[in-house]
């Protein structure tokens, strides 16, 4: 019982709290491409990685340009990629008969893409000095930089993407692709040019998670894969599809595994998101808020 | 004048032809093949990367003496590189393309796990396979040919206990309130080192806290938040790369700056320090095969641990090859189980009876990023190991 009375609680709610922000955006980022074409992007991990390596080892070490001046051209690169795989991969791949051919085809996209990057900027990790990197104390509690930007650029995100969906005719355009395309198109809606704005959209997305994830795990070609997996955990669990139910799980996952450390050993934190996965897969398939598509 | 002048550089011309000629007389046999197998791909390719850099470095000194002098001629040497990916499964394919391919001695795997995992392939195929595993089972596999040019994991964890105890003592007078946490990963290289560190701990009447993370786990402030509350202020880690830098930015953000650290050679390896800031590291301790202050070769100070490490295996080979005349594996294996004070960049080379060929490591404190050595332990002088 001693380790629990000398353990600063409020530093695992604030960590918790803070990787559940990283987790829940990367369900944002599943969600949309689930929304838009109905297929899970398994190279979703490799689109991370590359917007931190474009970030970090083109924009800010090759051309030391400014961070804001960085992020800003990381995230336009990012849309146009996306734009690029949509058009080349993943509109012909949701028209294939079976969805698991297409599954297979995003965790091939993942490995290429992977390897370009590891070909491109060499296998060494590497930090991005300076960006996020500080952090202030408060009694006995760490508050890190990159924990609160991730903290406000997460609500960000969210908020956003509601006001995006809900006010914008573009926005609009997209739910009515991701409730039935068919209808859609009929409606006048171009849906090939709907989904590649929201892949454009989610890449960028995969973009600024690269760039908030560089000061908290380096930039490597493995830097997020437990990231990527739990939220994918955090997607299920806060209702698959839901914007706000990737939030709600995220936080529930990154607050779930740094107090299970409490319980159980270390080792295995990891597992916890996907315990609580499959829990829910059994008990509550829909999620904590079930999807009704954006 | 102008005669006399003219008879003279023809004949300087005549005798530099000359030279010329009997440079071209040498007579060239089939090339030697050395076989790596590394990961090129995947998240543990920068080791492979510096692995390769330091054989193709040595091997480019010899090729470029003429190669290897053997009484039947001259051989050039020529690397071929294997992809393994860090895979256990995959790294057993590439090791008998290799030899398939004509290698007679086989550099790495890059973990200590692949090693273990290589014993029965590496009997079969009777080849000498040389690399940095560090695991203290290795020797226990009493695998004639398997070697290693570097001090294993028993004799770095001697050396870091003691160093963590020296610092404490220093500090306090004695190791009263001392409480080591030991941070390890959870494969071969960690649980291994940690049972060596638990056994040195005891044995010397020092409380420790054990605690085990995942290879490449990029955030480790839980684990740092429990060693904190278990009381622990002192720590020795035996981890990898991702993984050191991610406890580094843990403590450093926990607010440990003035605690004693000591961690396996990752620590001194130039990438690994790369991913830190000054602060994080500043006066942490490790053992290290090869740092940047290291003088030891007399050359420019800056190749990384591994590459030091693959450009002294490829060292040891070479050796092996001329001095068994030979480049049969048998007769490489003999010629290493002889081999006795033979100098390389990372120290001495004496062989025992199974796999270890080193026995002396340096320890080096962390400035400002910079791995500075502040002396050096022969295991073989001062605990009679090896020789």
């Amino acid at each position: 019982m001693s380790i629990f009375a000398n353990l600063n609680i409020l530093q695992f709610v604030v960590t918790g709290v803070a990787m559940g922000f990283i987790y829940a955006l990367v369900a944002t980022e599943y969600t949309l491409i689930f929304n838009a074409t109905g297929l899970v992007n398994f190279a979703h991990e490799s689109f991370i990685v590359l917007g931190a390596y474009l970030f970090g080892g083109t924009f800010v070490r090759a051309l030391e340009l400014p961070f804001l001046v960085a992020i800003l051209l990381t995230l336009v690169a990012m849309a146009a990629f996306g734009v690029m795989v949509s058009t080349i991969v993943l509109n012909p791949l949701r028209n294939l008969q079976f969805i698991t051919y297409a599954m297979f085809g995003t965790m091939m996209l993942s490995r290429i893409i992977s390897e370009v990057v590891r070909l491109n900027w060499g296998p060494i990790p590497f930090s991005v000095k300076g960006f996020l990197r500080s952090s202030i104390r408060i009694g006995s509690t760490v508050l890190t930089q990159s924990y609160l930007y991730i903290i406000g650029v997460s609500i960000v995100v969210v908020v956003g993407l509601q006001l995006f969906f809900r006010h914008t005719k573009a926005g609009k355009a997209m739910i009515c692709v991701s409730q039935n395309k068919t209808a859609a198109a009929l409606m006048g809606i171009n849906v090939t040019k709907s989904i590649n704005m929201t892949v454009a959209m989610s890449a960028a997305l995969c973009g600024l998670i690269g760039i908030l994830c560089a000061p908290l795990y380096n930039v490597s070609t493995g830097m997020v894969s437990a990231a990527a997996l739990k939220g994918f955990c955090a997607g299920v669990v806060g209702g698959f599809g839901s914007y706000y139910g990737a939030i709600v799980g995220g936080i529930l996952i990154g607050l779930l595994e740094q107090f299970g450390v409490l319980f159980f050993p270390t080792v295995y934190k990891d597992v916890v998101a996907f315990a609580v996965m499959i829990v829910f897969l059994l008990l509550r398939p829909g999620g904590i808020i079930r999807a009704k598509k954006a | 004048m102008k005669k006399l002048t003219a008879i003279l550089l023809s004949l300087v011309l005549i005798l530099a032809m000359g030279v010329g000629l009997v440079e071209e007389q040498k007579v060239y046999g089939e090339p030697i093949v050395f076989g790596l197998t590394t990961p090129v791909t995947g998240a543990q390719a920068a080791g492979g990367l510096q692995a390769q850099n330091g054989m193709k470095l040595r091997i480019a000194e010899e090729n470029a003496n003429g190669g290897i002098q053997l009484s039947d001629g001259w051989h050039m040497i020529e690397l071929k590189v294997e992809d393994d990916q860090g895979d256990s499964t995959l790294c057993d394919t590439t090791v008998r393309k290799l030899v398939s391919e004509g290698a007679c001695a086989i550099f790495g795997p890059y973990f200590s796990g692949m090693t273990l995992a290589l014993d029965a392939t590496i009997r079969e195929l009777q080849v000498p396979l040389i690399n940095s595993a560090t695991s203290i089972k290795i020797p226990a596999l009493e695998n004639p040919w398997i070697w290693r040019t570097r001090c294993d994991d028993g004799l770095n964890v001697l050396i870091l206990g003691k160093a963590v105890i020296d610092d404490y003592t220093a500090l306090h007078g004695s190791t009263e309130g001392l409480k080591v946490g030991i941070v390890c990963a959870n494969d071969e290289t960690g649980t291994s080192a940690a049972a060596s560190y638990k056994a040195y701990f005891e044995k010397n009447g020092v409380a420790y806290y054990e605690d085990y993370h995942n290879k490449d786990d990029a955030d480790l402030s839980a684990y740092v938040q429990k060693a904190i509350a278990a009381g622990v202020n002192a720590w020795v880690s035996s981890t990898h790369d991702i993984a050191a830098a991610a406890l580094a930015k843990a403590m450093y953000e926990a607010g440990l700056t003035d605690q004693i650290v000591y961690m396996n050679p990752i620590l001194a390896q130039t990438e690994v320090l790369n991913l830190m800031e000054p602060e994080w590291v500043e006066g942490w301790g490790c053992v290290s095969d090869y740092a940047a202050s290291d003088t030891r070769d007399g050359k420019d100070p800056t190749p990384d641990v591994q590459g030091a490490l693959y450009y002294s295996h490829t060292s040891v080979i070479i050796e092996a090859i001329k001095r068994a005349d030979s480049f049969e594996p048998a007769a490489i294996r003999d010629a290493i189980a002889q081999m006795n004070g033979f100098e390389v960049v990372v120290g001495t080379v004496y062989a025992s009876e199974y796999t270890n060929l080193l026995y002396e490591i340096s320890i080096a404190k962390i400035r400002d990023l910079v791995p500075t050595i502040v002396g050096s332990v022969s295991m073989a002088s001062d605990y009679g190991f090896g020789e």
